[in-house]
């Protein structure tokens, strides 16, 4: 009796699967996605990538450059976590599907430093660079 | 004179989620022994837990879709002892609430996959129809709907707030009231016993010579569970059935589902604002190890550091190693098309197995 009601309600209700990505994904209120790096805000400390469990982060000091590929990434969020000037922003979107393996690329404009600090990066940069 | 068959079951059969063989040795259709065989899925991902010990809590869910917050708590609880923190209470309850979760979507999925072993596709259908709530509530919950990346080493990463509360509490309700129909197909549909009562009987003695753990155990006799010893404070007592045959099993898992909301409700009344988590500094140094039960039964993880970020040794022992060896003695004496619906009812679990 119990299943002779189901197979009723499934004969008005309409399909469940959503026609993601051509239609918009009912993505839960808490769900970890999409990073994002403010470069503004970095500073190019490199604890993003020294502590991303699946080493989808890589920095490159000198040219001031983040490069996320995004395939490798979890969206655990760590990266986020350790941030000290709270730079990375995780989005809720899922990242899209892709035929390549994806590459996300953040420039931060090394000039403005440069004239802020002299020439080059700073001692404290250099230091964490040798950590990692 | 009767002449005895060879024939291999799996690695690939349309009832195995996964690739597990099993050698049948038939005389006409009935089973008189049967050989098991492992290795199709090995992934070497106890070394690559050995790599570093903070990039492994994250890699260690990965072992296991279906139990992986169990497979992180027990690698943090076991570094937890290295380092000698005490987790806060908070987020020993919040780990405890999400491990109950998880146990009801692993053990819908195995009754689910033993409904399709029996070729009961509506009732396959309608579990893993009220499993989704479960799962989209523990993505909204955790950030991640399988693999949560929830815990850290001292504690969890995330609160629930109480509006998630509130909507964990609604959601147990609607799940017990239509879980409780479901649950009246596996008691009464006369298909389901005719299929499962009195098939692939583990007797007591068995389940002790083959160590069986988890719902296989205690459906055969064995009041075994590790959550008396880590849930002393939510009144925990352990489901226990003496008749050891596949309905047994399943049985366990259906009264377990409803156990699993009863402490899931018990836990949410305990909370307390508090930390959640308690830093954890330095390298580890020593050697220690950790239980917890997993939906499929005891889970153990042994790990052994030499005060560097590198492991020197993470051996994880499964329960589906011990539960699979005891089909042996499960299905000799029963017929060739109830070879499926009794593995199945074993629930194994082969990626956490080969890892």
């Amino acid at each position: 009796m119990s299943m002779l009601r189901t197979v009723l309600r499934n004969l008005v209700s309409g399909p469940v699967t959503l026609k993601y990505p051509n239609a918009p994904a009912n993505i839960p209120e808490g769900n970890r996605g999409r990073l994002d790096w403010d470069m503004e805000k970095c500073i190019l400390c490199g604890l993003c990538q020294k502590r991303c469990p699946t080493l989808a982060v890589t920095m490159d000091k000198n040219m001031g450059i983040i490069t996320l590929q995004v395939h490798r990434c979890i969206s655990c969020g760590v990266c986020a976590e350790v941030c000290p000037k709270s730079a990375i922003n995780v989005g809720r979107e899922y990242s899209a599907p892709s035929y390549t393996k994806a590459l996300r690329v953040y420039e931060k404009d090394m000039s403005k430093e440069k004239e802020k600090e002299g020439t080059g990066p700073s001692d404290a940069e250099k230091g964490s660079e040798t950590q990692t | 004179m009767s002449r005895s068959t060879l024939i291999p079951f799996g690695p690939q059969h349309p009832s195995f989620l996964e690739p597990l063989n099993i050698n049948l040795r038939l005389d006409e259709e009935r089973v008189v022994g049967a050989e098991i065989n492992y290795g199709y899925n090995h992934r070497g991902m106890e070394k690559a837990l050995a790599a570093d010990f903070r990039r492994s809590i994250y890699l260690c869910e990965r072992v296991c879709g279906i139990c992986s917050f169990f497979h992180s708590t027990v690698y943090c609880e076991s570094m937890e002892s290295m380092f000698d923190v005490r987790v806060p209470d908070h987020a020993r309850y919040i780990r405890a609430i999400l491990m109950e979760c998880q146990r009801i979507t692993s053990h819908s999925l195995a009754l689910a996959h033993t409904a399709e072993a029996m070729g009961y596709e509506s009732l396959f259908m309608q579990l893993f129809r009220e499993r989704e709530p479960v799962m989209r509530l523990l993505n909204d919950i955790t950030g991640n709907r399988v693999h949560f990346s929830m815990n850290t080493i001292g504690g969890v990463r995330r609160d629930i707030s109480p509006e998630q509360r509130k909507e964990l509490l609604s959601t147990m309700d609607g799940l017990e009231q239509r879980f409780s129909v479901l649950a009246g197909v596996f008691r009464k549909d006369a298909t389901v016993k005719r299929r499962m009562v009195g098939k692939g009987v583990l007797t007591k003695d068995n389940a002790r010579t083959y160590a069986v753990v988890g719902p296989v155990g205690r459906a055969s006799g064995i009041a075994q569970d590790m959550r008396q010893n880590n849930y002393q404070d939510l009144d925990f007592r352990p489901i226990v059935r003496d008749e050891g045959d596949s309905y047994a099993r399943s049985m366990v898992r259906v009264d377990e589902i409803f156990q699993s909301i009863g402490l899931i409700r018990t836990a949410i009344g305990l909370l307390k604002e508090g930390p959640l988590n308690v830093p954890a500094k330095g390298n580890p140094t020593g050697e220690t190890f950790a239980r917890v039960e997993a939906p499929r039964g005891e889970l153990f993880y042994y790990i052994k550091a030499m005060g560097k970020v590198e492991l020197d040794r993470v051996k994880i022992k499964t329960p589906t190693i011990v539960n699979v060896a005891a089909l042996t003695a499960m299905v000799p004496g029963c017929e060739m098309p109830d070879v499926p619906v009794i593995t199945v009812s074993v629930d194994p679990c082969i990626c956490c197995t080969e890892r």
